[in-house]
């Protein structure tokens, strides 16, 4: 065994650090510890640790450490970033503060600016003296003496780190890039992030805030890897230390630290290559994922094999002008407390009872109705075979709750308020579950749904019944499927710059000069990364738009086309069809190019041991309407069922991590990956 | 089960099916319109209303209301068809149903098993209709017949068809032809989109569980205001009169007079002592509908499920004005900037709330700015239009300042790398107005200073930059906000002060144009305000360390960045507190003010 290769990929969420180990004979080893918010890296070291002492993996025999990692998200969350300086064109300090003019909301008793002004109040931000024009041309040249004396004046004031957006520097990086030469002689040790490498595009509001992100986080990040990366060394790993980037592609941990923005989706990008290779592996190529936790959903897209990419989207509320895997959060879970609002209506999150005090019938003082206390009194969830048994839960409180907080206050029965809190939630991320696929036109009953997460696997048949999909699958390990997306994902490195030209009389001469420009700086990215250059699979695209239109479709650009820009054209036409359900023939431009290099990926996913004995746990009466109509459900044991397992719905499989409802009308198999697939018949459909 | 006899969870599943359908209605607008009004500005609104025509769900924008009513009486109901869609941007025949000609509207019908069950609608702004000017609308209007096209209601689409022939005869009205055929098929392409969800939302649930959601819907709104206002304002009559700066032809001020009568019961708005119609485009077309929705939004804002919709118009009994007057004018008097009488009427409702409850309303705010920049190239004849949108400042609110440099509402300006790119001039600044909020406990939100470098070899100019006669005033102590400015060439030999609301104005290539716009007024007493929260707003350039010192009597040490505490002290205990519930150049009761401007 310790002469075998192995690939460990770790996936640190708030309440626990995922494991996912796969040995080169294709065992695979996975598990769950507590994290260790105050440093993350321990819990991660602790868990090399374990993989040394109880299954004899050697240190050195790592040869793939792969990390999805929430510290940008939380230096954000918890506004532990540094002490941010901002640098812009003299005239425009206030360009973050002013943002689009812009609020969404008439009156509102919410008080937060809709702008991140907290990366960089006013007393923080400073105008140069420069100015570059549209074309690029320089108008006014960089006062490099004043540049000195702002950034000194920060330097002063205590600043941690320096963000420097200027206008038109997308078209012109000159002077950006000479005050980065003259900081780093000046104050060599300051993080400095500049808005023409982090995100060189048009609109100097949205640069302005990516940039000031990723300058903000950039200490916080660095010294968290740089003290992982330390203590992998010295426990004998030296396998080079990847992270997830938001795209759901790997870096070496070296460049990540250069680019801290790109790594706000670092674990949900985990989760949703995971789930493209588990569909892979299976044969479906589209797929939606719901990972239903605690506190919130997670649903994305995976459509012929490839993650949705979107780009732009949220951090803490603020949108971000940054390419990552479309993940649509909802503040709905397990742990959602069920509410009755001024008007009677009953609401579901997003509030959550957390997991202190949890649920009331965890009887750790919650008083709560949540989603799962209606789950037990549905009878879904066994109050004795919660995490394992681990957590034994109490019905009569989950009863109490449901009966004081929403029946009696609505005027039903407690199984009614019970199935009306799934039907709440239920719809909830049915919504989430359009946003992702009929709003970008796509049919979800061309899908199969994926339940991920503690509590997405007791939802997915209702939420395919409501969505009219006919298939679910379950993974052998939904709980730690981000951790074993670090396994399956490519190293991938990705360049974009603003190409601003009409389609029409463009050379292609022109776009290959600049995507060989493009293709320079992900080759050196890529260089870094110790993968065989022959490995390096290229691809390319445009970002375009209707002549007149403001946002942009991201259009694949094939080279190899014998006539590529004419394809991009008619490429760019079917994209707009299928996602605003028009599409005229009309001049189109280009607004950026895109060079994406990508290296290995899509590795086995390993196969848990099967334990020998019946499946069969027993049954369980469950409830499946409102108005008390009970089935009896055959209750399965997850880890004894065997590969090829044929059984009918209602039942009821049962693992640690998590509870599979199998409802009336739905058929079940194992598959050989150790996947449970969930199908129904094509019967009457209703519009999704 | 609910009053309308729908179980509640079915009520929530519909009215959030809803909401995210004309969200997406917003989106789609968004991504595919052409023109810089819609897809930067974001001028547009969608809604769903039931088959009589009362609006449900909308975006929370208060400029008109009552949007199927005109189109009902000329299509009565049992006419329409499946597949229809009708269109109109005439404020007066529609009798507010938009309130200025470049706003058009479509509605869609929406049909079930051959039954109207409710209206899909949706209405952007058009960048160039056609009138005396580029953009339609000018500061010099004075009638509608300078503003534009107008289209009375008038059905575009047939059982499917599309009337080509209407849409030639509009498009050839417009000096960008193709910028509006965009924006129109993204406006329809939305409605129709409504109309697809709406079915797919009544084949889910049941027609009759569509119908009882509305009916829902319609009556929490509805109860939420009457609940406010029956707990927050005693019976009794409360007025407030508030002022335009001028209708920007002539120089003449105009006034906003609103009473809130309220008595056993009903209530009542009565607008009719306010002025005559203007010469000038400040008319303000008003649906009755507008200052019930102003009253029911600012007043269930604590309750984030409350919408605003036709429940906020049965919650307040009647809304009275005088035809002929500022906010009932006779066609055809010019509506183009009727913003800032409509702005008015909302600050003189907050007035009279003020009066009603002790204080506890919001101070007023400034009304947005727009400057109309049209360049010619001599050689080529080729014209520029540049229309920008500009923010202010808010009032200052009871619990909280007022928000900085914000447009109105969901409305996004033009990001200066774009105006560079794309309208032929260049942005040398852009920046806080330091001290244009008002001072108070709550600080009213800043406006910002803009400087535009003209590129074209000519350009004339129109600009409507309100509330420098008139600041915005400050509530419960606050002072008012302060004034803007409209400077071409500052700082040299060549400056000159353009008048605020006008037009004509001619630059030249070269020329540098610095539009300052006014701030929100404050609430509660300055002093009152923590000395921390006033130097962070030297330190971060919202006030200056002299109106610390003379508003707040806040004085900081030598390095400007300490706090003097003794002597904040000392400064605080000289200076007097409020005067009165208002201030705008000096303290004054409800009717005080309205002496003095008489004079």
């Amino acid at each position: 065994m310790a002469a075998e290769a192995v690939r460990v990929g770790v996936d640190v969420g708030g309440t626990f650090t995922d494991f996912s180990c796969v040995v080169s004979h294709g065992r695979l080893f996975a598990f769950k510890l507590p994290s260790t918010p105050e440093d993350p890296s321990q819990a991660v070291l602790h868990g090399v640790d374990m993989l040394v002492r109880e299954y004899g993996v050697t240190p050195a025999a790592i040869n793939v450490f792969a990390h999805g990692t929430t510290v940008a998200t939380n230096a954000v969350l918890e506004r532990k970033g540094a002490r941010l300086g901002l640098l812009t064109t003299a005239g425009f300090r206030d360009v973050l503060e002013i943002g689009r003019q812009m609020r969404r909301q008439m009156y509102s008793v919410r008080l937060d600016p809709e702008t991140p002004v907290f990366l960089a109040p006013g007393r923080f931000r400073k105008g140069v003296r420069e100015r570059i024009g549209p074309d690029g041309a320089v108008i006014e040249p960089l006062d490099e003496a004043d540049a000195v004396a702002q950034v000194a004046a920060l330097v002063e004031d205590g600043i941690g780190a320096l963000a420097v957006c200027l206008l038109f520097s997308f078209a012109n990086p000159a002077h950006e890039r000479r005050i980065a030469a003259l900081v780093a002689e000046r104050w060599p040790t300051l993080p400095v992030s500049l808005s023409s490498m982090v995100d060189p595009a048009f609109r100097e509001y949205e640069r302005t805030v990516v940039t000031a992100f990723d300058a903000y986080i950039k200490p916080a990040v660095d010294a968290y890897l740089a003290r992982l990366a330390d203590g992998l060394i010295q426990v004998g790993v030296t396998a080079p230390l990847q992270i997830m980037q938001s795209r759901g592609g790997l870096a070496g941990a070296v460049t990540a630290r250069q680019r801290p923005v790109r790594l706000f989706l670092s674990g949900p990008a985990g989760g949703v290559i995971g789930a493209q290779n588990e569909g892979r592996a299976v044969g479906f190529d589209d797929l939606i994922t719901v990972d239903i936790g605690g506190t919130s959903c997670d649903i994305a897209l995976v459509s012929g094999a490839k993650p949705l990419i979107r780009q732009e989207g949220q951090i803490d509320g603020y949108t971000l002008r940054v390419p990552m895997v479309d993940v649509n959060a909802i503040g709905a879970g397990g742990g959602s407390i069920a509410w009755i609002d001024a008007a009677g209506g009953l609401r579901v999150g997003p509030h959550s009872a957390g997991s202190v005090p949890g649920p009331a019938c965890y009887g750790r003082g919650g008083g709560e109705a949540t989603v799962t206390d209606a789950s037990v009194v549905l009878g879904l969830i066994d109050p004795g075979y919660f995490v394992g048994g681990k957590v034994a839960l109490d019905p009569g409180r989950a009863q109490a709750a449901i009966r004081d907080r929403v029946a009696a206050p609505l005027s039903m029965s407690v199984e009614a308020a019970a199935f009306g809190i799934h039907r709440v939630l239920n719809a909830q991320m049915a919504e989430g579950i359009r946003l992702v696929s009929i709003k970008q036109g796509f049919d979800p009953r061309d899908f199969a749904l994926l339940g991920l997460g503690g509590a997405g696997p007791l939802h997915v048949c209702a939420l395919a019944e409501e969505l009219g999909m006919t298939r679910c699958l379950v993974p052998r390990h939904p709980g730690v499927l981000s951790a074993s997306g670090l396994l399956a994902a490519p190293v991938e490195h990705e360049v974009a710059a603003a190409f601003s030209r009409p389609l029409d009389g463009l050379e292609l001469s022109a776009v290959r000069e600049a995507l060989t420009a493009l293709d320079a700086e992900a080759a050196a990215l890529m260089a870094v990364e110790q993968v065989d250059p022959a490995a390096v699979v290229i691809g390319y695209a445009a970002d375009a738009c209707y002549v007149g239109q403001g946002y942009t479709i991201e259009v694949p650009l094939d080279l190899t086309q014998p006539d590529p820009l004419a394809r991009l054209y008619q490429d760019f036409l079917a994209l707009h069809d299928r996602i605003y359900g028009h599409a005229v023939d009309g001049p189109i431009r280009l607004v950026n190019l895109r060079a994406v290099h990508r290296a290995g990926g899509g590795g086995a996913t390993g196969k848990a041991e099967i334990a020998t004995g019946s499946p069969v746990k027993g049954t369980r009466s469950v409830l499946v309407a409102g108005d008390g109509t009970r089935v009896m459900a055959t209750v399965y044991d997850r880890a004894r069922m065997p590969t090829g397992l044929r059984f009918e719905g209602p039942a009821i499989v049962e693992q640690s991590d998590t509870t599979t409802w199998v409802a009336p009308g739905w058929t079940a198999r194992t598959l050989d990956t150790g996947a449970l697939l969930l199908e129904r018949p094509v019967l009457m459909e209703v519009t999704p | 089960m609910s009053s309308s006899g729908i179980d509640t969870v079915t009520l929530e599943l519909v009215t959030g099916a809803l909401q995210a359908a004309r969200a997406e209605m917003e989106a789609l607008i968004d991504r595919t319109s052409m023109s810089p009004f819609i897809r930067e500005k974001k001028d547009y609104f969608t809604a769903f209303l039931d088959r009589e025509g009362r609006l449900v769900v909308s975006t929370s924008l208060t400029l008109a209301g009552n949007l199927v009513e005109a189109i009902l009486e000329q299509y009565p109901a049992d006419t329409m068809q499946d597949g229809d869609l009708y269109w109109y941007n005439d404020p007066y025949s529609s009798r507010g149903g938009v309130s200025h000609f470049p706003d058009m509207v479509f509605v869609m019908p929406v049909f079930r098993d051959g039954e109207l069950i409710a209206f899909a609608e949706a209405w952007g702004h058009l960048w160039d209709i056609g009138g005396m000017v580029p953009g339609s609308i000018s500061p010099q209007a004075t009638s509608a017949f300078q503003e534009g096209i107008m289209i009375p209601p008038v059905r575009v689409m047939q059982a499917g068809v599309l009337n080509e022939e209407v849409f030639r005869i509009f498009t050839r009205n417009s000096r960008f032809p193709d910028m509006m055929r965009g924006d129109l098929k993204a406006i329809m392409a939305a409605c129709a989109l409504g109309k697809r969800r709406l079915e797919e939302i009544a084949d889910r649930f049941g027609v009759t569980a569509v119908q009882g959601a509305f009916d829902h819907m319609l009556g929490q709104s509805e109860r939420a205001l009457r609940t406010a206002i029956d707990t927050r304002v005693a019976d009794g009559e409360y007025s407030f009169r508030d002022f335009i700066d001028c209708d920007a032809v002539t120089d003449q001020p105009y006034s906003v007079h609103l009473t809130l009568k309220k008595k056993d019961g009903r209530v009542v708005l009565d607008l009719s002592r306010s002025d005559d119609q203007a010469t000038g485009p400040i008319n303000f077309l008003m649906d009755q509908s507008v200052p019930k929705y102003m009253a029911g939004l600012y007043l269930t804002m604590h309750d984030p499920n409350i919408r605003m919709n036709a429940g906020f118009e049965r919650a307040i009994d009647e809304v009275i004005t005088r035809p002929g007057s500022l906010v009932a004018p006779n066609f055809p008097a010019a509506l183009g900037l009727r913003s800032h009488t409509m702005i008015r009427v909302n600050s003189a409702l907050f007035g009279a709330l003020a009066l009603a409850t002790g204080g506890q309303a919001s101070a007023a705010s400034s009304v947005y700015v727009l400057y109309y920049l049209r360049g010619r190239d001599t050689a080529t004849g080729r014209l520029d239009l540049c229309i920008e949108g500009l923010a202010v400042g808010f009032g200052a609110r009871p619990f909280a300042d007022g928000i900085d440099a914000v447009y109105y509402v969901a409305q996004k300006n033009y990001p200066i790398e774009f105006a560079e790119m794309e309208f032929g001039v260049r942005i040398e600044a852009f920046r806080v107005h330091t001290d244009s909020g008002g001072p108070g406990r709550y600080r009213g939100g800043c406006g910002i200073v803009r400087d535009v470098r003209v590129l074209a070899d000519e350009a004339d100019l129109g600009i409507r930059l309100d509330n420098c006669r008139y600041p915005a005033f400050g509530v419960n102590g606050g002072l008012a906000g302060r004034g803007g400015r409209v400077v071409v060439n500052p700082g040299t030999e060549r400056e000159r002060d353009l008048k605020t609301m006008s037009d004509g104005h001619q630059l030249k290539k070269g020329d540098l144009l610095r539009i300052i716009t006014s701030g929100g007024g404050g609430w509660g007493s300055p002093l009152e305000r923590p000395a921390e929260q006033v130097r962070d707003d030297v330190l971060d350039g919202f006030v200056s360390p002299e109106s610390a010192y003379a508003d707040y009597g806040v004085v900081l040490a030598e390095d400007g960045v300490t706090l003097d505490l003794s002597a904040t002290e000392a400064r605080r205990a000289a200076l007097d507190g409020p005067r009165g519930m208002f201030h705008r150049d000096g303290f004054f009761d409800g009717a005080d003010y309205q002496v003095e401007a008489a004079e």
